[in-house]
């Protein structure tokens, strides 16, 4: 399905549409009054992507840097190219010590891997930690946001599914009593995993570490009870140098939920004593990505989400309209690389207003790039053959100034005289829920030809 | 090494892209008073924030009679009921009560602090303890981010900012305390 | 000091549908002391099939716009996404000059009057309530105000025009510059966001009790007309060259 078509389905339920798109704006909201309260706010924007830069175009240099340093800090570094490999390499670490017991902090990278169902289907329990994330797992259900995993469900929907998973009392909706009942259940999960999983936010080429940020701690929960902690990291992560941490640490939470920081950002460079760090290193369609020119710097991006909560259709259409891991504009921006056939409606799914770019803590262009892949989806001939007629004929009518003029003419006519029946029919999608204009008598064109010249 | 590794780096080498610098960081302004920036910071972020000295009658209006405590700072050690080798058992780390440690650096703009690994004895102390409990020096406040990483000299095998008690607004975007670590923060502020 | 001489660029659509809103900005841009020339040959700048994807298409399109409007000092445009898209994409083939000609001298019909023209004060009268709505391509992409996004010190251009003229009240919005789901072919093809978008915009504005709605991209006017009309809502849409130009409600 189509993302105008999921987006129809979505919106037909308009309190809660309403809901979706009020509460994300307030998450905008808070993002504006904590950004405004730095004032080289802009200038760390354009510090960020300026570090960006410089890692995207010396990627192969600062990833053998990584490697190093973090071998030498005794951390394993693993190389993968796609997502099978990479969870392949996270099965055999898991056989290496016989884990039977996942516990998986938010990363969206292993979401883009499909690790859960790998592993599941290998008998090993996965327990997502980040609640939200826990209860889309329950749900059975991916993630619709890439902070707020469940934004898309009401509590009287979590309520449901932690009474049958949770055995919480029924009709019970109190946010605080049903973060309680998983903070119990996590708990025990906790306390009982092999092995813990995270992603990455920052790798540091310079030292060999990286960093985590979390708001509830999940991900230091699991890996520090755990005796082996892997690490997923997709290779656009890393950053130069300890000091662009300061940059980043204070672009990220504010962006994301408005915070001035997360609630705790956890730096990892050497294994707790008898312990083991692994690091998987993941290409995935990002080489590729990185030779696309125009398309190169969606991977500056930082996954803080804001692009997300101020995007006027991801917030009335909800995050699984996109039917991509990474949904909303910057999910559009990086899907078609993946499989652009696939995705080839999701660039279109923007009125390329322009607000994600200037949101975006790391100034990636995203509307522009939303711009370049429709550009490239009808090269590619994989746009509806009605429009790619429609097209054709408006840049002959638009391409010469006398069809224009004729045709214009006609078309006024035509709309003043036809009966409404037949302008408003199933073809006429403006005219569904909306009037077309009253067409005037007589054009500019020929009110200038009377009155002017 | 695999091959995916010679892979990916011949893949990337192969694009020749054109060289960027990094920027350099510029001295970005600080204003007002650090002091209060930070306790006003970690209000905001739901700590309770104490001024005094290390004393451990302070203890006892945020402590009660049956707790487990583990104090991992040398001058306040007379406050642990626990043994640092009873850290090792999982239950014993589970029902911890307040763990009090101390923090290198406060940070004014967001109310984070710097807890080195060894401040904090064993990693997961800090996240598993219902109560965290934080020393930090007036002298060693700063302005922002900036500043903080500056000031980390040696790198920890782990290393925590820490701003918060554990939290959560997964549910409705409710903010709620206490998702999976500490439902309770404190900062003594020492002179 | 010698006239600015003005070619009027005329989108297509305001062309066919809204002549009123052509005839307003060329009565405003004489009265501000402009020379204003409306080259007959002009039909579209080509944003329609170029938003779709279809780029590759405007050759013709490009050439004739090119060769319509590149001897002119200025060319002015009563629509910010217009004049978007020509900033950023004319060009037309073996015509280099002529093209960074059109491109780097094409204003948006509001900023030529603040930036060019240095005009700071309107003298007509308009008594009534109007919400202002920021198209985005306008707002974001030739900056005619500082949007909500950046920290960066607050400016309006249109709503400093509006301002100055007696009698207006502008009314506070709810969410000041989200867009109203135009969009181009968005409209159609993803039919029924665009309607809910479009709602949202006008229910804001009625909120705020404004009378009419305003802006400087008719398209975006046209759209919420088109609910507006099919709903009966108590308001109505006009695009700012009218106001500015003297018409009445
Ligand atoms: S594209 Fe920018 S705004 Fe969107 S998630 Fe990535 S960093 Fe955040």
């Amino acid at each position: 399905m189509s993302h105008s078509q999921k987006a129809a389905e979505f919106v037909q339920n308009e309190a809660k549409t309403n809901w979706h798109n009020e509460t994300l704006w307030w998450v905008r909201n808070k993002r504006d009054i904590s950004t405004q309260k730095i004032p080289e706010w802009e200038e760390l924007r354009s510090l960020g992507s300026a570090v960006k830069e410089n890692v995207m175009t010396n990627l192969a240099d600062y990833l053998e840097e990584f490697e190093k340093n973090a071998t030498a800090n005794g951390i394993h570094v693993h190389w993968a190219a796609d997502g099978q490999e990479h969870n392949r390499i996270v099965q055999s670490i898991l056989e290496q010590h016989n884990a039977k017991k996942v516990v998986k902090s938010k990363s969206i990278l292993t979401e883009e891997c499909g690790l859960n169902h790998h592993l599941e289907d290998i008998g090993i329990e996965v327990v997502d930690t980040d609640l939200g994330e826990r209860i889309v797992q329950f749900a059975k259900q991916p993630p619709s946001h890439i902070v707020l995993p469940a934004i898309h469900m009401k509590k009287e929907e979590i309520s449901e599914l932690f009474h049958k998973h949770l055995q919480t009392e029924e009709g019970n909706n109190d946010p605080q009593y049903l973060t309680e009942a998983a903070r119990q259940h996590l708990r025990e999960k906790f306390l009982n995993a092999d092995v813990a999983i995270t992603g990455v936010n920052f790798g540091i080429a310079e030292t060999g570490g990286f960093v985590v940020c979390t708001n509830e701690g999940n991900a230091d929960m699991g890996v520090h009870l755990a005796p082996v902690h892997i690490a997923s990291m997709g290779i656009e992560k890393l950053i130069p140098r300890f000091e662009d941490l300061g940059i980043f640490t204070r672009l990220l939470a504010r962006s994301a939920t408005g915070q001035p920081i997360t609630n705790y950002t956890s730096h990892f460079h050497r294994p707790e004593s008898g312990k083991e760090i692994h690091v998987v290193l993941v290409d995935n369609g990002r080489t590729a990505q990185l030779g696309r020119e125009k398309f190169r710097n969606s991977l500056k991006c930082i996954r803080c989400g804001a692009c997300m909560n101020t995007c006027p259709i991801y917030r009335r259409s909800g995050g699984y309209s996109y039917n991509s891991t990474v949904p909303g504009p910057i999910g559009s921006i990086l899907s078609p690389g993946f499989d652009l056939k696939k995705n080839k409606s999701l660039p279109f799914a923007s009125t390329l207003c322009g607000s994600c770019s200037d949101v975006c803590p790391v100034k990636i262009n995203i509307h522009e790039q939303l711009y370049e892949w429709r550009q490239v989806i009808v090269s590619e001939g994989l746009d509806a053959s009605p429009k790619k007629f429609a097209m054709k004929v408006a840049s002959k009518v638009l391409g010469s100034s006398k069809l224009y003029f004729s045709l214009g003419k006609m078309a006024r006519k035509s709309l003043s005289t036809l009966p409404n029946k037949m302008i408003y029919n199933n073809l006429n999608a403006w005219g569904k829920q909306r009037d077309l204009p009253k067409p005037p008598k007589e054009s500019f064109k020929e009110w200038y030809k009377k009155n002017r010249s | 090494m695999s091959d995916s590794r010679a892979a990916i780096l011949s893949r990337i080498r192969d694009l020749n892209l054109e060289k960027k610098e990094h920027p350099v960081i510029p001295d970005f302004e600080k204003n007002g008073d650090v002091k209060s920036q930070f306790i006003n910071s970690l209000v905001a972020s739901h700590v309770s924030v104490i001024e005094g000295n290390l004393d451990t009658s302070l203890f006892e209006q945020i402590t009660s009679k049956n707790d487990i405590i583990y104090s991992n700072v040398d001058e306040l050690s007379s406050l642990s009921t626990i043994q640092k080798d009873q850290l090792e058992d999982q239950l014993t780390l589970s029902s911890l009560d307040h763990v009090i440690v101390r923090g290198e650096i406060g940070v004014g703009e967001n109310g984070a602090i710097w807890l080195p690994e060894i401040n904090i004895e064993k990693r997961v102390m800090s996240f598993i303890t219902l109560h965290l409990i934080v020393i930090v020096s007036k002298n060693d406040l700063v302005h922002d981010m900036h500043q903080a990483y500056s000031k980390i000299k040696e790198l920890p095998g782990f290393g925590l900012f820490v701003a918060g008690p554990s939290k959560t607004a997964d549910i409705e975007q409710s903010l709620v305390i206490g998702a999976h670590g500490p439902k309770r923060m404190t900062v003594l502020l020492t002179d | 000091m010698s006239k600015p001489k003005v070619g009027l660029f005329i989108p297509c659509y305001v062309d066919q549908f809204y002549p009123q809103v052509a005839i307003a900005s060329l009565e405003l841009l004489e009265k501000l002391g402009c020379e204003v020339t409306y080259p007959m040959n002009q039909t579209c700048c080509g944003q329609p099939t170029a938003n779709s994807g279809y780029e590759h298409l405007n050759t013709s399109v490009n050439d004739l716009f090119v060769d319509n409007f590149a001897s002119f000092e200025y060319i002015v445009c009563p629509s910010g996404s217009c004049t978007l898209h020509v900033k950023e994409h004319m060009h037309a083939e073996g015509k280099p000059n002529e093209s960074l000609h059109v491109r780097e001298n094409s204003y948006e019909l509001v900023e030529f009057i603040t930036d060019v023209l240095g005009v700071s004060e309107i003298s007509v009268v308009f008594p009534h309530k109007v919400g202002y709505h920021a198209s985005c391509h306008g707002l974001r992409g030739l900056r005619l105000g500082s949007g909500s996004e950046r920290n960066i010190a607050q400016f309006n251009k249109p709503e400093q025009l509006l301002k100055t003229i007696e009698g207006l009240e502008l009314v506070d919005l709810d969410m000041k510059d989200e867009c109203c789901g135009f969009g181009g072919t968005f409209a159609v093809a993803e039919e029924a966001l665009s309607v809910k978008m479009g709602k949202d915009r006008i229910t804001d504005h009625i909120k705020h009790e404004a009378e009419v709605i305003t802006g400087y991209d008719m398209s975006c006017l046209m759209h919420m007309e088109g609910i507006i009309n099919r709903d009966g809502l108590p308001i109505k849409v006009k695009h700012i060259a009218e106001i500015l130009n003297g018409a009445g409600l």
